[in-house]
């Protein structure tokens, strides 16, 4: 999984970045400039569809807005349930609609399996460059992503397809956390945040 | 059949609503000369010429449909170079048809400032959002549809009336940050209320008198024309800078009129009940992230 680091950097050493993140107008050219910099990466061609990117992008901070008040329990894991928010939103986009538009149209592949992997190994590498750069924002260090990712991309795949929820618990693997497989759109279930509650003797 | 005169709401002068309808008439016509020639060129030559020529042996056919496709094009030449040689004279619009203009924050556009038309500025420019956000679609509702100025200039005459102060409020000094989301969210949803009561955007083909039921959704096509419209001007706000290009807000508003017209829409339908509430929070939350 190949991330931007340079991007991170400069989106981290932004004062306004947590704000930011929620604005469509600093989200839209984020996301386009990361994805112009992946596919140059890659070797690869993307047209990204303008209408589904806002949908998803709205649909997000809709959600984040619900949880916004766990984010003084633990603001570190609230930014890691944010981007897991975000790659569900984002890969529903590309994998689960009813209708033949995808988020992310990628030209340079022939076969329809190609395609789909590579569209959403893009967005995966978008969402996880801005997680580190939220984390690096909030004085945490840059983690380290999972080295076993390979083993499961392949079900992370199918079971956002068929269930785009299931992308937050496949990001909280990826990073390293606990995912919560039960519940994982329910943020103040997440393990971190539950500790947070117990020792501030909120629960 | 003669079709009834607009009612004339209270505030709105008989000169205007005179200029306005001469403008829409205009207008009106020119789009269905369009439409003539195209029907011309499209539906009634083949048919004619099938009917003299039904085996196409005698190579009539060709002839005839040549015949029909140079008459119906050099008559809508003719007619377009005088409907724009008129529409020169009477409207000098041409920034706004090169989208060359900036927009005002909403509340601008409500504040009197121009005493002998206070809805001149508002009818022009919205006249023009909708316009462009008309064009920008493709699909069959939007082919036979204009829009007409007299309905946007009745919509500005409802928003003054329902919230005769909001716009005040707006523009005073003594209005806290949260007072001035909330009051700017309430006159866009007005605003979207209105126009989509007064039906600004409308069927060409239909008769002028013919307004939809107002119990009726509108089409969700031409909401969107409206919704990009009110979401183009409600995007420009004081904090962030007192200008903005047309082009921009317009992109800005069809971007978000695409994403989110589910949400209004259903904002919208819940206006019987709540007073525009929903609909207004549903601006509100938008604005909050753009």
């Amino acid at each position: 999984m190949q991330l931007q680091d340079a991007l991170i950097d400069d989106w981290a050493r932004q004062t306004e970045l947590r704000s930011n993140i929620l604005r469509w107008r600093w989200f839209d050219a984020a996301f386009r400039e990361a994805l112009a910099q992946a596919c140059a990466q890659q070797g690869a061609q993307a047209h990204l569809h303008d209408a589904l990117l806002c949908r998803a992008f709205f649909d997000w901070a809709h959600d984040v807005e619900t949880h916004q008040h766990l984010e003084t329990v633990d603001p570190l894991d609230f930014r890691h349930a944010m981007a897991g928010l975000l790659l569900q939103h984002v890969l529903a986009a590309q994998l689960h609609g009813p209708g033949p538009d995808r988020l992310l149209a990628v030209h340079d592949t022939a076969n329809a399996a190609d395609h789909r992997d590579l569209a959403a190994t893009l967005i995966t590498g978008i969402v996880l460059s801005l997680l580190q750069a939220l984390r690096l924002h909030a004085g945490a260090a840059k983690a380290a992503v999972d080295a076993e990712l390979k083993l499961y991309w392949s079900s992370f795949l199918e079971n956002a397809a068929q269930q785009p929820a299931t992308a937050i618990c496949y990001l909280d693997r990826m990073m390293g956390l606990e995912p919560v497989w039960s519940t994982p759109t329910l943020i103040g279930e997440r393990p971190a945040m539950r500790a947070a509650m117990a020792t501030s003797g909120v629960v | 059949m003669i079709p009834p005169s607009p009612p004339l709401l209270p505030q709105q002068s008989a000169l205007t609503t005179a200029e306005l309808t001469l403008k829409d008439g205009l207008r009106a016509l020119g789009l269905n000369v369009q439409l003539g020639a195209h029907w011309l060129v499209e539906d009634v030559g083949p048919k004619l010429a099938q009917q003299i020529d039904p085996d196409g042996i005698t190579g009539r056919r060709e002839k005839l449909h040549a015949l029909v496709d140079s008459a119906a094009r050099g008559t809508l030449s003719t007619l377009v170079t005088v409907l724009q040689g008129a529409s020169a004279k009477a409207m000098a619009d041409e920034p706004y048809r090169s989208l060359n203009f900036t927009l005002l924050p909403l509340a601008d556009y409500f504040s009197g400032a121009n005493r002998g038309n206070p809805s001149g500025l508002f009818a022009e420019v919205f006249y023009w959002l909708l316009r462009h956000s008309l064009a920008a679609r493709t699909d069959a509702h939007a082919r036979h549809a204009m829009v007409h100025q007299l309905a946007v200039d009745e919509a500005f005459w409802i928003v003054q009336s329902a919230q005769a102060g909001l716009a005040q409020r707006l523009d005073a000094n003594t209005a806290t940050d949260i007072d001035l989301a909330q009051d700017h969210a309430a006159l866009c949803a007005l605003l979207l209320r209105a126009l989509v009561t007064t039906e600004p955007v409308r069927d060409t083909t239909l008769l002028p008198w013919a307004h939809a039921d107002a119990n009726t959704e509108p089409v969700p096509e031409l909401l969107q024309v409206v919704l990009v419209a009110v979401l183009a001007v409600g995007c420009v706000t004081a904090s962030g800078g007192n200008l903005s290009w047309a082009a921009d807000g317009l992109r800005l508003g069809q971007q978000i009129a695409m994403a989110r017209r589910a949400s209004f829409a259903a904002a919208l339908a819940q206006g019987a009940h709540d007073d525009g509430a929903a609909l207004s929070a549903e601006f509100k939350f938008i604005f909050r992230h753009i």
